[in-house]
């Protein structure tokens, strides 16, 4: 039999070698902001709208480029896809978001502007409410210091909006 | 050779900011989109002291229709209204409670309390949002200004509606003797919420309204800030002091003994009737030869006397009636053996659906009354309405999977001496932030 040779890019052959072994299709995903490449099977890609749109639109032959998400938080997140999409437990699945998102507020941060930039649902939802329940009930000071957001208000201004709704700080 | 690894560029619209460079900061229409529609109503208003631009990003429209639309998703979206009113003190009091359903007893929360006189009726909610106002029949003294608030439990707000306009009297003219029975709806094509006042004369026959009629409109949107009048022709005549219900844009009553539903369309302001469909009350409505005590007995005069008013109240039975199920209309009805629904499920094309649950044989429904339903379709009974108790006794039913279930409050409704008053229950509601209007 001739020997097949491959020329080019190393990681197209070995991609190529991938596909040529099983059934499942793999898609490289690569982060352009750090030049970090993830390999991974095309049906725990597709939790991504973005990336699902691409897939079916034909243009995600190779490597895709992914803007804006930095290698660790891209890391993060194909390990969130993978384990969601190989689990149909919704008690297991529901142990592993909360050890999961476990993190610091600038880790949950990249998480979660990658993921809604990515069009990932269910870990946005994840996300999302996590960072729901980290502010409910606490004081606007506490909020300001989880949310990392500058207090442009005077005295006054505050004074006059708690006493707006002065009930919400009763009970 | 190379071979060339194509680029291209991803296809998302939606690139969100990354906020300042020094500090990392997320994106506001995250926060908004995703974070505080998860949140209650309380911690939403919290949140107003936090950042300036937050303080009018709260009160913007599309974030609270999409507050609004979450509030059926979370687990604590929606509650219960409550009611008592105090003669002694002339204090109507708003109490809620939770509709979590683990619980078996179920915790009350003082909402509000309403300086008023007599005591106000509190029509079904729209959108979270109720219409607390004067009984039709307090509407007649001349010296008195009707009470008419919209009041929304979720942020605890009032908005006062100025008094409709002097209406004379056709058969008294000179004198203030209208009756003005008020409705609350909301008009999908404008989105505003609107209160209708439908005028009854004092001297109409029965009470009841027929041929033209004079209503007062109120839309909450557009800053108008005071009552349209207009006269309507209805279609057949029928009794204002029914209660109406808001489901697509229009306001809806039952009208027993023309075996028709009257509906009051909120866009065009114009009247239309839907047929009840076949089999719809057959036993229960007049209109059969049955006439004892189901069914409308409107035809009564109405006399002068204080006490009458009451009694010709608890006369006309409620049943059947209608009630929102989730997003569709239903007429509710019993007989000895079994409570039947009817659902509109076809709005435009008039078809109904019938379900129906057998009932213990210890509720005595001739005491009972509708009071709302929940989103998901199951509907409350009140059981001993008009009793003399005290705490209402609560049944939630559903009956798709013919159930029910009892629902308890705690014995003590704080700083209410609940042995003098008789709380009732008015609704299930979901959180709604948006913020009324100054007047």
């Amino acid at each position: 039999m001739k020997k097949l040779k491959f020329i080019g890019n190393p990681l197209l052959q070995s991609r190529e070698k991938i596909n040529m072994s099983s059934d499942k299709k793999w898609l490289t995903l690569k982060t352009t902001e750090d030049n970090e490449e993830f390999v991974v099977e095309e049906s725990v890609a597709i939790m991504s709208n973005v990336i699902k749109n691409m897939v079916e639109d034909g243009c995600a032959s190779s490597v895709i480029p992914v803007p804006r998400v930095k290698g660790n938080a891209m890391g993060k997140i194909i390990e969130f896809c993978k384990k969601h999409t190989e689990e149909s437990d919704e008690k297991v699945l529901k142990e592993f978001d909360a050890e999961f998102l476990n993190l610091g507020p600038d880790a949950l941060y990249d998480l979660m502007v990658s993921a809604n930039f990515l069009e990932i649902k269910v870990l946005l939802d994840s996300v999302t409410t996590k960072v729901a329940d980290m502010i409910k009930g606490k004081s606007s000071e506490e909020i300001r210091n989880i949310l990392k957001i500058e207090n442009d208000l005077s005295a006054e201004e505050i004074e006059e909006s708690r006493r707006e709704n002065c009930w919400t700080r009763q009970e | 050779m190379l071979l060339r690894v194509r680029r291209r560029k991803p296809s998302i619209s939606n690139i969100t900011k990354m906020g300042s460079k020094k500090e990392k900061q997320l994106p506001e229409d995250v926060l908004f989109s995703d974070i505080f529609t998860k949140l209650s109503a309380k911690s939403v208003l919290a949140l107003k002291p936090v950042k300036k631009s937050w303080y009018s990003s709260i009160k913007n429209p599309e974030f609270v229709d999409r507050f609004l639309a979450n509030s059926f998703n979370r687990p604590d979206g929606t509650s219960l209204l409550l009611t008592t009113h105090d003669q002694a003190s002339g204090q109507q009091y708003f109490i809620s409670s939770t509709t979590d359903e683990r619980l078996d007893s179920r915790p009350v929360c003082l909402l509000s309390v309403l300086e008023t006189g007599a005591e106000l009726s509190v029509s079904q909610n729209v959108n979270g949002m109720f219409l607390v106002h004067t009984r039709p029949h307090e509407t007649f003294y001349r010296d008195r200004v009707d009470d008419v608030y919209v009041f929304n439990p979720s942020t605890r707000e009032y908005l006062s509606l100025p008094p409709l306009p002097n209406r004379a009297s056709k058969t008294w003219p000179g004198s203030n003797m209208n009756m003005i029975s008020y409705f609350f709806g909301f008009d999908v094509g404008s989105k505003d919420y609107k209160v209708v006042g439908v005028c009854c004369d004092v001297g109409a026959p029965g009470l009841r309204v027929e041929g033209e009629v004079e209503l007062g409109i109120f839309g909450l949107a557009g800053g108008l800030k005071a009552w349209r009048v207009v006269n309507v022709d209805v279609p057949v005549s029928f009794n204002p002091c029914t209660p109406g219900i808001c489901v697509n844009g229009a306001i809806h009553w039952l009208v027993k003994d023309k075996r028709v539903i009257l509906a009051f369309d909120l866009g065009l302001e114009r009247f239309r009737v839907i047929k009840l469909g076949d089999g719809i009350g057959i036993d229960t409505l007049l209109g059969d030869a049955d006439g004892d005590g189901y069914g409308n007995d409107g035809e009564e005069e109405e006399e002068d006397d204080d006490d009458r008013e009451d009694e010709f109240e608890e006369e006309t039975s409620v049943w059947p009636c209608l009630i929102q199920v989730g997003s569709y209309l239903a007429v509710l009805e019993y007989d000895d053996v079994e409570l039947r629904m009817w659902v509109l499920k076809d709005y435009q094309n008039e078809q109904w659906v019938m379900e129906s649950m057998d009932y213990p044989y210890d509720w005595n429904l001739m005491h009972a009354l509708p009071c709302g339903s929940s989103h998901t379709s199951e509907f409350f009974l009140c059981l001993n309405h008009n009793t003399g108790s005290s705490i209402p006794k609560i049944v939630c039913c559903d009956m798709e999977r013919s159930t029910y279930r009892r629902i308890n409050f705690v014995e003590q409704f704080e700083k209410i001496d609940s042995s003098t008053v008789s709380v009732s229950l008015v609704g299930c509601y979901p959180e709604n932030i948006m913020p009324l209007p100054k007047i």
